[in-house]
């Protein structure tokens, strides 16, 4: 019970450290919706007088943009550039001298993160892109529950993945740049702005294999009912073991990494 | 000349950052690839939905990528040489400012040569040779006035983002932070990397009359395309002036009333 004590305490800090700073919380609202919008009107453009492209409705288009460019941002916390901070100004010294394990003390962050970020900032870009826009709701209350759990998970995969990218923080000082990479992959691996029926075959089947379609198209996927039943199972299925598998991974790779302080000595 | 002292101190400053990028030149590849497939990214967005369709609203492919390419260039020349004024903010905070202030040189100056943003040559390398497979793609060939028209457009692009920015970053003298705004006003040049006439009504007065992005891409395009428009895109160089003064009187004003943090 003492570790729950423990992830209450980092959580509520980081609620509160988040909250403070509110321009930045106006800001990524804008840029999100601003996002949208872009996105939006493309996907108009395209369709124009069709109603339909690859068993799409217009209609489904829309919900698929909203809450696909929502999603986009609220898996993802910025906490490869937190540690890539901790990394450079030597923190994470400090940080590993917690009577608690680095990987926990900063998922007990993101926890918090979900309250003031997540939550926060996402429901209401949520609220006026519907608003504007107009979104359809889940498929049923099947789809709705598949899809709070897929979207657990698609947290859960981008928080390993983040992890992993602020410790190549070891490797270069181009904190900068390594974000926006990251950027550059998820912005179309993830389907969050292109829904995968419109991928061409060949790309279609490597972004099939990556990890990446697994933060935000199939969470969306499964919202709308675009895969259902066993499909929507199996698509689950397959994320919990990029889930676990990516759990691994960054245990490993912090392991790895980690023998790199202390040649540096500090 | 002073022009000629300022010309030979900003040439010393960039000998001193090139000094720093071959330093780490690792850091250096991984800041250009980054913002390279920023934009590749992008583009791939724009080529996947080409597979769908053939031309969206009478634009075909090359025709967007050409618009694309041309926001890109002028975006990343800003960055470039004035990217500093992204942490102008946290340089006020910090009591960084005050240094420059004392030195014998404009601060807006030693604020751009104080560090070259080289991230943004990858940025720029993707946007030049998009432009140039574009109008190659269309077999649209520059003479001499259009060379020069496009140099001139390029540049005025790169005054129109660099006198937006520049508003919004002076405000830090007033703001405890103005980069949030900064980067949601960026942000909305992200709109002009397409087409003007895909967009409604207010959104397209809005990127010509409020947040004029449009003159950085779409008009400019338009001349070389032959899409119409081709008159207004000559409003370029006069809108990115006219900004330039402005966002220049607004600095000055700015540095004027300026107090020091006191630290």
């Amino acid at each position: 019970m003492k570790i729950i004590s423990k992830i209450k305490e980092i959580a509520s800090m980081f609620i509160k450290q988040d909250l403070s700073y509110s321009g930045f919380t106006w800001a990524s609202m804008a840029v999100n919706i601003l996002g949208i919008i872009v996105t939006y009107y493309i996907w108009m453009a395209v369709y124009g007088s069709k109603t339909e492209m690859h068993g799409m409705s217009k209609n489904q288009m829309i919900t698929y943009i909203i809450l696909s460019g929502v999603l986009l941002s609220g898996v993802q916390w910025m906490l490869n550039l937190y540690i890539s901070q901790l990394i450079q100004s030597g923190g994470i010294a400090m940080e590993l001298l917690r009577p608690i394990d680095f990987q926990l003390s900063l998922f007990s962050a993101r926890l918090g993160g979900f309250v003031s970020y997540t939550v926060i900032q996402c429901i209401p870009v949520l609220i006026v892109s519907s608003l504007i826009f107009g979104i359809s709701p889940p498929k049923s209350v099947i789809c709705a529950l598949l899809f709070v759990i897929s979207l657990l998970m698609a947290i859960g995969i981008t928080f390993f993945i983040e992890f992993c990218v602020g410790l190549i923080a070891f490797y270069t000082n181009s904190t900068w740049g390594l974000q926006h990479m990251k950027d550059a992959i998820l912005f179309f691996s993830t389907g969050a702005v292109i829904p995968l029926a419109f991928f061409p075959g060949w790309l279609k089947s490597i972004i099939v294999i990556l990890p990446f379609k697994d933060i935000v198209y199939t969470p969306v996927s499964i919202y709308m009912g675009i895969v259902t039943g066993e499909q929507a199972i199996k698509a689950m299925f397959f994320q919990l073991i990029w889930l676990i598998l990516f759990f691994f991974i960054s245990r490993v790779f912090f392991k790895f990494a980690i023998k790199k302080i202390t040649v540096q000595g500090g | 000349m002073k022009i000629i002292k300022y010309a030979k101190l900003y040439i010393e400053f960039l000998k001193q950052n090139i000094k720093a990028i071959l330093e780490y030149r690792a850091d250096f590849i991984v800041g250009f690839l980054s913002t390279l497939m920023i934009q590749t990214s992008g583009l791939l967005f724009v080529w996947i939905i080409f597979q769908n369709i053939s031309n969206i609203k009478g634009w075909s492919f090359y025709e967007v990528t050409m618009v694309y390419g041309m926001l890109g260039l002028s975006k990343a020349l800003f960055g470039l040489f004035l990217g500093n004024l992204w942490d102008f903010g946290s340089s006020i905070r910090m009591g960084d400012f005050d240094r420059i202030l004392l030195r014998p040189m404009p601060p807006l100056l030693h604020l751009a040569a104080n560090k070259i943003h080289h991230n943004n040559l990858g940025e720029a390398v993707v946007a030049l040779v998009v432009m140039i497979t574009s109008l190659l793609k269309l077999k649209i060939y520059l003479g001499p006035t259009d060379i020069f028209l496009m140099l001139l457009f390029i540049i005025s692009g790169t005054l129109i983002f660099s006198s937006i920015i520049l508003i919004t970053a002076t405000l830090s003298f007033w703001m405890v932070n103005s980069k949030p705004l900064t980067w949601a006003v960026y942000t909305v040049s992200n709109f002009a990397q397409f087409p003007l006439i895909i967009f409604s009504k207010v959104v397209a007065v809005g990127l010509t009359w409020v947040l004029p992005y449009a003159f950085v891409s779409y008009y400019p395009a338009t001349h070389f395309l032959n899409k119409g428009y081709g008159g207004i895109s000559l409003l370029s160089p006069v809108i990115a002036l006219g900004l330039w003064i402005i966002s220049l009187a607004f600095w000055k004003f700015g540095l004027k009333s300026y107090t020091s943090t006191g630290s």
